[in-house]
């Protein structure tokens, strides 16, 4: 039997669904491929040909996770008083969201945010999970809360490359945070977006550059 | 240099510093650590607001701070003196590496400023300001910070809230707000992490300042440094700051003309404090309106009132009594806030503190055990002239005291006198102390310099006579 695309999609979102109840339930570190083929209701085997690895498994749920934090921090956003406030606030709502994958999510997020853009033999149009359009769908969050402040000015690849080290910088420490209400971590986030902020002042202006 | 941080280095206590100064000497490689350690980059990023951590006080705290740490170097000699030199310089040059110590620096400066008359009008105008200036907590910051201390964002536990903050708290910021019961209040929100790093920081600045432990005075050194963490660690954690405004709220709960803003511990925690919100206004507005003779004597009084009360009655020393602190209520009260830096006092401090009375009162046998006791010397180990300068210093606080009926805290005559006597303490480097004078002298010379500039007539005899009575009994 062919197994058509809208089954293929649906299995997938199954399985997603099926990691997110036990990561919410026992935590990463104790879900085997095995539960998550179970509760999802295909075989084992089965699970290998929508997701590569557990750890595979661990990213997708990271992309709906920071799908759901974009989408948070779109909605409850109130346009602050500069991109530092906003991608704060994004980062604020991604690492709420991340917090049932907090001891896993830097390890997962670094595999895939750090890799240069053109590395990918990928395809870009792969579904959540695939490490390409994790990063993308990841940047261009970051890119339209940039814009929302420099309309019509992109930040670069290396600006965004820089954002993408912060972001997995502050996400890694955030998992080993022991301070009350992990407010070390939110003192980072701060530090982090600030510093960010301050690269795209300071990046040149592509339309000053694209002026003959 | 900014030339505002230049007049203050300029006006380190030169007495300190018995060779002249050459662009080679200790003093100069001082001035320069303190000034390159205040050119690190801020480890906040570009928070370039005048913030409590902003570039400009620590830069000028930075020069009391040496000055600070070199009064208890001032008599050794020769090589052994640019030995320790140099391990101060190599200390103050750590202050740039560390993350958050230029805002405990800031506050040792402020500590400094206790000798307030030292300092040239524009840095005292610069630390003033300080206090009402934006900080730099945007709202999403604060958002997180209330979620995480209180159980939801400011939007859901409050009926309203601020976006924008109205004024600089201790290591954070103050927003109004409504209660969803209507009641207006003011949130202090304190930046995350922030009261750790400062005490980890001043910790390793103890490490580096070991070397000087074995100097003349190094052991004072020590104990006032530990002084100061103690201190910085109550004034950052905002329940111990509500526990002494409750403490001061009770003890003056009898005297109408004052009032202290009472804490909602519903809405309160280590880190965020909500307090009700008091509307008046500031020295500098209430000044400007010209207040009459008696305006100035009435709100003058009120605030000797306050703290002669807090002193003997709640044994408080309200340590921080810059012109901030004290609002000029619309209906004529006055309005005592921001309970962050006080220090209590236990039954030892007490004790010392009822020698220190009786020094003052009497001469004699009580003089002697009060000096001895206060600046933790032996028999004859005080120079004459050093004694002398104590004694004028000494009496100077007590003259109003002495005084029968309204005494002129305003006048042109007395506060200078002060600034006098104070340089001739330093001069003679007679600046041994235990810790918690620190703190009274800070609390009285605050209060002094603020009638000065209210230019209040009051009759601190008989209210000092009145607080005071049986409170050493």
């Amino acid at each position: 039997m062919r197994v058509t695309l809208e089954v293929k999609r649906r299995t997938h979102a199954r399985l997603v669904e099926a990691v997110e109840s036990l990561v919410k339930a026992r935590g990463f570190d104790s879900v085997t491929t095995r539960d998550v083929a179970a509760a999802a209701g295909v075989g084992h085997g089965t699970l290998f040909n929508y997701f590569s690895s557990r750890e595979a498994l661990g990213l997708a749920l990271c992309d709906v996770f920071l799908a759901r934090a974009a989408a948070d921090a779109a909605r409850t956003s109130r346009h602050g008083e500069g991109p530092a406030e906003d991608l704060f606030a994004l980062g604020a709502a991604s690492l709420r969201r991340l917090r049932p994958l907090r001891d896993a999510a830097g390890t997962l997020l670094a595999g895939v945010l750090l890799i240069p853009e053109d590395a990918g033999a990928l395809d870009p149009d792969a579904p959540p999970g695939q490490p390409l359009g994790v990063r993308r769908r990841f940047l261009d969050a970051v890119r339209s809360t940039a814009a929302r402040h420099r309309p019509g000015h992109e930040p670069d690849a290396a600006t965004l490359h820089l954002y993408a080290s912060l972001f997995v910088g502050v996400v890694t420490s955030w998992s080993r945070d022991a301070s009350p209400h992990q407010e070390d971590t939110l003192a980072l986030l701060d530090q982090a977006t600030r510093l960010f902020a301050a690269a795209l002042d300071d990046a040149p202006d592509r339309h000053e550059e694209e002026t003959p | 240099m900014n030339p505002a941080a230049a007049r203050a280095l300029e006006a380190l206590p030169q007495g300190l510093d018995p060779e002249p100064t050459a662009a080679s000497t200790p003093r100069a490689a001082l001035a320069r650590a303190a000034e390159e350690a205040s050119h690190a980059p801020m480890p906040l990023g570009r928070l370039r607001r005048g913030w409590i951590l902003g570039t400009l006080p620590p830069r000028i705290a930075a020069g009391y701070f040496a000055a600070w740490i070199r009064s208890s170097l001032a008599d050794d000699e020769g090589r052994e003196r640019a030995r320790h030199e140099a391990h101060l310089t190599a200390a103050l040059r750590c202050l740039g590496t560390m993350t958050y110590l230029r805002g405990a620096v800031a506050k040792a400066g402020q500590l400094l400023a206790a000798w307030p008359t030292l300092v040239p009008d524009e840095f005292a105008e610069t630390l003033a300001a300080l206090h009402f200036e934006a900080p730099p907590m945007h709202y999403a910051l604060v958002s997180e910070v209330v979620r995480a201390e209180l159980g939801g964002e400011p939007d859901a536990v409050f009926a309203e809230f601020d976006r924008v903050p109205f004024a600089a708290a201790s290591l954070g910021q103050v927003h109004r707000a409504r209660r969803r019961d209507g009641e207006e209040v003011a949130v202090k929100v304190q930046y995350p992490g922030i009261a750790r790093t400062i005490r980890s920081d001043l910790a390793n600045l103890s490490l580096a300042l070991l070397p000087m432990r074995f100097t003349r005075d190094g052991d004072l050194l020590r104990e006032q440094l530990d002084d100061v963490a103690a201190t910085l660690a109550r004034e950052t954690d905002y329940e111990q700051e509500a526990a002494f405004q409750e403490r001061a709220r009770e003890s003056l709960a009898d005297l109408d003309e004052i009032v202290v803003p009472r804490v909602h511990r519903d809405l309160s925690s280590p880190r965020v404090l909500t307090m009700e919100r008091l509307h008046g206004t500031h020295l500098r507005a209430f000044l400007a309106g010209r207040p009459s003779q008696d305006e100035r004597d009435a709100r003058g009084r009120q605030v000797m009132h306050a703290v002669f009360r807090l002193y003997y009655g709640a044994r408080l020393a309200y340590a921080d009594p810059h012109p901030g602190n004290f609002l000029f209520l619309d209906d004529g009260r006055l309005g005592l806030l921001d309970f962050g830096c006080c220090r209590a006092f236990d039954a030892e401090d007490w004790a010392l503190l009822e020698l220190m009375e009786d020094a003052l009162r009497v001469d004699g046998d009580a003089w002697t055990r009060g000096l001895l006791a206060t600046t933790r010397t032996e028999p004859g180990a005080l120079r004459p002239e050093q004694e002398r300068a104590i004694r004028a210093l000494a009496d100077w606080m007590w003259e109003p005291l002495r005084h029968e009926g309204p005494f002129d805290l305003g006048s042109p005559d007395y506060f200078p006198r002060g600034v006098s006597a104070l340089r001739d303490v330093l001069r003679t480097r007679a600046t041994r102390s235990a810790p918690l004078f620190t703190w009274v002298q800070r609390s009285l010379l605050g209060v002094r310099a603020m009638t000065y500039q209210l230019g209040s007539r009051v009759d601190m005899r008989a209210l000092h006579r009145r607080e005071s009575e049986g409170a050493f009994a």
